[in-house]
């Protein structure tokens, strides 16, 4: 054991030493931050929509919502027309929170509308006691709220209407109703395990509102690049939900060498996005 | 996308902090004279390599957030050691049982989804809680905010703290304001009651941010910071002792420095520690009343000086910074708030004692987060890191399932 003269001397020393090792955590620490910080902005230029499941495109909106311009919509969050909502929609009978949404792996997008809210998904009008897990949204489905009209898209490999395989050697599920034929396809990697989907064959889904005022004027053209003239709607009696020409509906793919699918889909609103995202995760 | 490997800036740090803990405990073994310091030497290094490179084995977690825990925690059993090795063995243990606690915690937050319909249960079990001192507790230095059972006891408000976080963060999520505004309120109450003014501030500023965290509504926020000001004003005429605190940190020698026996000895032990402190083991901790709970940050101080103090407080900043982070990037709304409302607390208990110690700001009857003595305390704060810790696992499976879903577009 030490005597006390020499505990001292030594603790007298150390004390130099401790708050050297101090300052040593200190900057390896803050130095640790700044290079997750880093990593993390080049995570969101590699994946600029991580984080999403999807987006909504605009069929109809009012000034601040022109048609065609798509939203990134997270997972869960609120739906409003203040800009501290997670999915903004600046329009005409939007309230400040309108209503909650939640996306669910194998499920679909619930909606839960707040208190003197309503919205309409496909056919079925919802307001703040219906149950959320009633009517989901799913890939391709419309949601008008206030005057504005969305459709929703979901990522490929989070659509749960398309029975998606965990497995990387299946073709991803069809990323737009119609884009695949009844015959089994030759999928990207080069085996044809993936049998599609029925549903998915035949039409675009067509939803039939009961107040025709909902329909909206603009007429949907697919994008004959991408759907087979087979898979158009038939039956002139159906209420269709169209779209306009100009505004492809190509995959958008969370791969950013994919550019040729996510230019289609470009807005003005996407590159504000862009910029606001980025400033909302920077620290 | 090739993920940047985060083991090496880990490793480095890991090494410098188990060397730091190792040296210390070893040099206060010899002036201890005692077999609990080279145990210690050797225990604590291993708690910060287990929770810093084992740990992560078992689900993702945030190493840097361990690490200055650990740095924390093990601070605390440090600082006690060098005055008493009866209650750094109280403390050890309490940090054994925290850790356990922190992964209980862990695995809660990622199973909250199956556990969310009891969320309704901790509304009437953390009133409970609360009124337990009322019945059975006893008055500790004029609050009544202990429960005694024996040689057992237990500060109610700091389990209900996390309750309130869980609770709010739920609220919030659902837009459901006014329930957890009321919620807010009932407790609140049952704590004027007990006379705990420090837990007061403490849930009515955590949840008045979470709350503009979660709305954005400036009104909401602007309302009740104006109920917070006239909840002091009347706070202030009411009770004596916070005029007296107030008082006092506008003259701590008032009465000729009996009143502010505490407070004075605090400051005179910072000043004698100087820049670098008088060395550790050394110095006088006992003169200072309740040193090893409310004054634990002037003895480290008085020991270690103003410039390793300074690192310290800069530990907590980084804490905080790395716990707002990971709120942020977290994906669903009642995670994120859940981990915002963890930090700002673990943030506002820190400011507020560190405040009242240096005479910034009145004296509160509250602790250092992961420092002070106080199982419960330790415990809760553990706690809270663990909801963080939790969040933050979520938000790494999430950032895989990103980085597969885009390699499946390939």
């Amino acid at each position: 054991m030490l005597s006390a003269e020499l505990y001292d001397t030594l603790s007298l020393a150390a004390r130099y030493l401790f708050a050297l090792l101090g300052v040593l955590i200190v900057v390896r620490a803050f130095l640790w931050i700044l290079s997750d910080r880093s990593e993390k902005h080049s995570r969101i230029r590699q994946l600029p929509v991580s984080g999403c499941i999807g987006e909504f495109i605009v069929i109809t909106g009012g000034k601040d919502l022109p048609e065609g311009m798509s939203i990134p919509v997270p997972w869960e969050g609120v739906l409003g027309s203040v800009r501290s909502c997670d999915l903004w929609i600046p329009c005409s009978g939007v309230h400040r929170n309108h209503l909650l949404f939640s996306f669910e792996i194998g499920s679909g997008m619930f909606i839960q509308p707040l208190s003197g809210c309503e919205a309409a998904v496909d056919s079925c009008l919802m307001d703040c006691h219906s149950k959320p897990d009633k009517n989901p949204l799913q890939h391709g489905s419309f949601l008008r709220i206030g005057e504005a009209l969305l459709r929703l898209r979901i990522f490929t490999g989070l659509d749960p209407s398309a029975g998606f395989s965990n497995d990387v050697n299946t073709a991803p599920p069809p990323f737009f109703p119609g884009e695949y034929t009844a015959a089994p396809v030759q999928n990207i990697y080069g085996t044809s395990a993936f049998i599609p989907n029925p549903e998915y064959s035949d039409s675009y889904p067509s939803p039939v509102f009961p107040d025709q005022s909902l329909v909206p004027e603009t007429q949907f053209v697919p994008d004959p690049a991408i759907s087979p003239a087979s898979s158009l709607p038939s039956d002139p009696g159906e209420t269709n939900m169209p779209i306009q020409s100009d505004v492809s509906f190509s995959p958008v793919s969370l791969n950013p060498e994919n550019k040729a699918a996510s230019q289609a889909v470009h807005s003005v609103h996407n590159r504000r996005r862009s910029s606001r995202w980025e400033a909302d995760w920077s620290e | 996308m090739n993920r940047k490997k985060k083991h090496t800036p880990g490793h480095r740090l890991a090494v410098v902090v188990m060397l730091f803990y190792f040296l210390a405990f070893l040099l206060l073994a010899q002036h201890q004279h005692s077999v609990m310091g080279y145990l210690l030497a050797v225990i604590v290094p291993g708690i910060i390599f287990s929770g810093a490179f084992l740990l992560p084995y078992l689900f993702p977690t945030d190493r840097l957030l361990m690490l200055l825990t650990n740095f924390l925690c093990a601070m605390g059993v440090l600082l006690l050691y060098s005055a008493d090795p009866a209650l750094a063995l109280q403390q050890a243990v309490s940090y054994g049982i925290g850790l356990v606690a922190m992964i209980v915690c862990i695995y809660m937050v990622r199973a909250w989804c199956s556990l969310s319909r009891f969320s309704w249960i901790l509304i009437p079990f953390s009133l409970m809680l609360l009124a337990l001192p009322l019945i059975f507790g006893n008055d500790i230095n004029g609050a009544r905010n202990w429960v005694v059972f024996g040689s057992f006891s237990f500060q109610p408000s700091e389990i209900v703290k996390l309750f309130l976080i869980i609770t709010l963060a739920w609220f919030f999520s659902r837009m459901k304001i006014l329930p957890a505004l009321f919620f807010l309120l009932v407790c609140v109450s049952f704590l004027m009651l007990q006379k705990d003014l420090g837990a007061v501030l403490l849930y009515f500023v955590t949840a008045l941010l979470l709350c503009w965290a979660a709305t954005g509504n400036l009104w909401i926020s602007l309302s009740g910071i104006g109920m917070g000001t006239i909840a002091a004003w009347y706070g202030y005429h009411s009770f004596a002792h916070v005029r007296l605190r107030v008082a006092l940190w506008k003259d701590p020698w008032l009465n000729n420095g009996t009143s502010g026996y505490q407070l004075i000895r605090g400051l005179e032990a910072i000043s004698h520690g100087g820049l670098w402190g008088v060395g550790l083991g050394r110095g006088d901790p006992a003169s200072i009343p309740v040193y090893e709970s409310d004054f634990i940050f002037a003895v480290l101080c008085e020991q270690f000086g103003l410039i390793f103090a300074g690192c310290v407080l800069l530990m907590y900043v980084a804490l905080i910074l790395r716990g707002a982070s990971i709120a942020i990037s977290s994906r669903r709304s009642f995670h994120g708030l859940l981990a915002m409302g963890a930090t700002i607390i673990l943030g506002l208990q820190t400011f507020v004692i560190v405040g009242g110690v240096l005479n910034m700001i009145p004296l509160t009857g509250i602790t250092l987060p992961f420092i002070s003595h106080g199982g419960t305390s330790l415990i809760s704060s553990m706690c809270l890191v663990g909801f963080v810790q939790g969040v933050e696992s979520l938000n790494e499976e999430n950032l895989d399932e990103d980085i597969r879903l885009s390699a499946l577009e390939r």
